[in-house]
């Protein structure tokens, strides 16, 4: 069996504000196996970009990471000084966010920028520093590599400025990459073409990559395994056929069933009732229990624990309580 | 649909130009041309989606057709009349007629007004209505939006995305008009929040028989939603029809790559990727002959000089390609 890279158990990261504690996740348990894309699915405000960044340890103040641990290899991420972390980050994790043209600095070629991590982590020195660099813009198959080392970020179309993060992303060669609704703000085509060139740098690099995103058709298209994200917390998780065609949290099949498509047509779509609760509300049960179809007593005294229906697909529903063994996957 | 053969909006031959030169006494440089020579029927009681990526002009489209953009040539005729040589009288009926909504809807909603007087400025600046009278509008049209009344009194913070929408819905119906121009009404919305607003909209659509044309990037939508599907490519219509056959038997190679670009969400989907090469050609220096030649997989030598015809594939669906000229 292959090894695990990544370990989360019971995440939990809180805000405060002035209408008291803001939990954004709330006791979230996932392991991530080396090569595999991991997905984590969810509407805003669940918790999946906040997930990313504590793995980084990038969790913006005043935000409090409590009582978990997180384990890359041998590295405790939470417990470890600073000077360890920045030693990892971008060096063995990197991270890749949503919008590009935020990201870049406005100020600095792309090669400076390239350079500069490159640098950092000692990948190269030198005159070798901008050869590594080109050779990396080639990789990402950006046209006339040499010219893009020289421009600004404003003098790319938002695909290649993409593709320039993902080769930032690659400068010091990390084996894990958390990639944050990577491709969301790019037209289908261009993301298409994203999408076939990071499957291609996982197969030939062994890369492991954390694939967050709302998008269910991606995380069906992609992902080995998926996580499906409501309120902070996994209400499943599994391999994308147990997901999409052994769906068993009504939340999930809320989700599935909402979005349009030629099956729907001429129908109405179905829709989850309610809407989000605020993230500062406090549960005693299940958090879907107010919006939920299926919704019996317990659900909202007792938070369910997760069920497992396979090896590799867990659900935490009060419904299959009674019918399997309880744990979280191994 | 009323009667499907009436015409309500016709736009020929549309030149759509923004001027790029800057300053005083800058070197001129030449304008760039977003729709040249651009045709598009909406017919009354239709769903017409307008498909495209970023910068193919679909925006713009909808911009000049509510005069919010000048154009530099053709016609968009309204009911039979020029919506460009309106004097300012019928553009004020015209602008009761027609509607936009716009993508974010936070940023559509005046943050310093209450949702009463949000939904109520149409009604005092198009109608006669006294302060009880208008009241009663806006809480009827809430209602038929989805909300409560007792939302009049929340200022758009206090909204979540799917409320704003709703409550752009509702100030766009409030005079009653026949056109709803829609510009990506979802896309800042989440999946769940998204099936509301589609559903809503379908109900709107037959409780007052309304039109729509909604522009969206997102196939999914638009196919679940749209009697009558354009696809656009730089500036130009690739390929038109009834949704159905569009979905079906997709003809021009961009219209293929997109339809196979946009994930399914079912892990078992087979799908044969129509890949294309790079990016859009930059607007201002489209390529010569057909537009799309310089990223079509199945481009031939006469691509790049000339440019394609349009061809009848079905009834009524119609694609402008090099490749269909002999089996037609």
């Amino acid at each position: 069996m292959t090894e695990v890279i990544l370990s989360v158990e019971d995440l939990r990261v809180s805000f405060p504000t002035p209408n008291g504690e803001l939990s954004a996740v709330r006791g979230v348990s996932f392991s991530v196996k080396e090569g595999q894309v991991f997905g984590i699915v969810g509407e805003s405000g669940c918790g999946k970009t906040v997930t990313g960044r504590a793995i980084m340890r990038l969790v913006p103040s005043p935000g409090k990471i409590t009582g978990s641990r997180i384990q890359y290899r041998h590295s405790d991420i939470l417990n470890c000084a600073e000077s360890d972390m920045r030693a990892l980050r971008g060096r063995r994790i990197a991270m890749v966010f949503q919008d590009p043209s935020a990201a870049l600095n406005p100020l600095f070629t792309i090669g400076a920028q390239i350079s500069a991590i490159i640098r950092q982590h000692r990948i190269a020195t030198g005159k070798a520093v901008r050869l590594r660099a080109i050779d990396l813009l080639a990789e990402l198959e950006l046209p006339s590599p040499t010219e893009i080392f020289d421009s600004y970020p404003h003098q790319l179309s938002g695909g290649m400025q993409q593709r320039v993060m993902l080769s930032m992303a690659l400068a010091a060669e990390p084996d894990l990459i958390i990639a944050d609704e990577a491709t969301t703000a790019l037209d289908v085509t261009i993301q298409a073409q994203i999408l076939e060139l990071l499957s291609k740098l996982q197969r030939e690099r062994g890369l492991t990559l954390i694939f967050i995103t709302h998008d269910l058709g991606l995380v069906a298209e992609i992902c080995d395994h998926i996580a499906v994200l409501y309120m902070g917390k996994i209400v499943e998780e599994g391999n994308p056929n147990s997901i999409f065609h052994s769906t068993r949290h009504p939340y999930t099949k809320g989700l599935l069933a909402a979005l349009p498509g030629s099956q729907t047509l001429g129908k109405s779509l179905k829709v989850i009732p309610g809407s989000v609760p605020s993230s500062t509300t406090q549960f005693t049960g299940c958090s879907f229990a107010n919006r939920c179809e299926s919704v019996m007593a317990d659900c909202h005294m007792v938070e369910p624990a997760d069920v497992l229906f396979s090896a590799d697909h867990r659900v935490a529903c009060h419904l299959y309580s009674d019918q399997l063994v309880t744990g979280p996957i191994r | 649909m009323n009667n499907p053969s009436e015409l309500l909006l016709d736009v020929r031959n549309l030149r759509v130009e923004y001027n790029t030169s800057r300053g005083l006494f800058a070197e001129s440089r030449p304008a760039l041309r977003v729709l040249d020579n651009f045709n598009l029927e909406v017919l009354k009681g239709e769903t017409l989606g307008v498909v495209g990526e970023s910068g193919c002009g679909k925006t713009s489209l909808a911009q000049t057709i509510a005069r919010f953009v000048p154009a530099c040539g053709g016609e968009i005729m309204f009911e039979g009349k020029n919506v460009l040589e309106f004097d300012k009288a019928s553009m004020r009926k015209y602008r009761k007629d027609m509607q936009l909504v716009f993508q974010n809807p936070m940023s559509s909603l005046n943050p310093r007004m209450k949702v009463r007087t949000i939904v109520g400025e149409p009604l005092v600046t198009h109608t006669n209505l006294d302060r009880t009278a208008r009241v009663a509008r806006v809480s009827k049209l809430l209602e038929e939006t989805g909300l409560q009344s007792d939302y009049m009194d929340r200022y758009p913070n206090e909204l979540s995305g799917g409320q704003a929408q709703r409550v752009v819905l509702a100030r766009a119906l409030a005079l009653n008009p026949k056109l709803l121009l829609l510009d990506e009404p979802t896309s800042a919305l989440d999946v769940s929040v998204q099936a509301q607003i589609l559903n809503l909209l379908k109900k709107l659509q037959n409780d007052h028989n309304l039109t729509y044309m909604i522009i969206s990037h997102s196939l999914t939508v638009v196919e679940h939603i749209s009697d009558r599907i354009a696809v656009l490519y730089l500036g130009e219509i690739v390929e038109q029809g009834p949704c159905g056959s569009v979905f079906d038997k997709p003809s021009h190679p961009y219209t293929q790559a997109l339809f196979s670009s946009t994930p399914i969400p079912d892990p078992n989907h087979q799908r044969q990727r129509v890949n294309l090469i790079g990016t859009v050609p930059n607007i201002a220096k489209p390529p010569t002959g057909c537009r799309f030649h310089t990223r079509c997989p199945e481009a031939m030598e006469i691509c790049h000089k000339v440019k394609p015809q349009t061809h009848t594939i079905a009834d009524q669906h119609t694609s402008a390609c090099h490749l269909l000229a002999d089996s037609h």
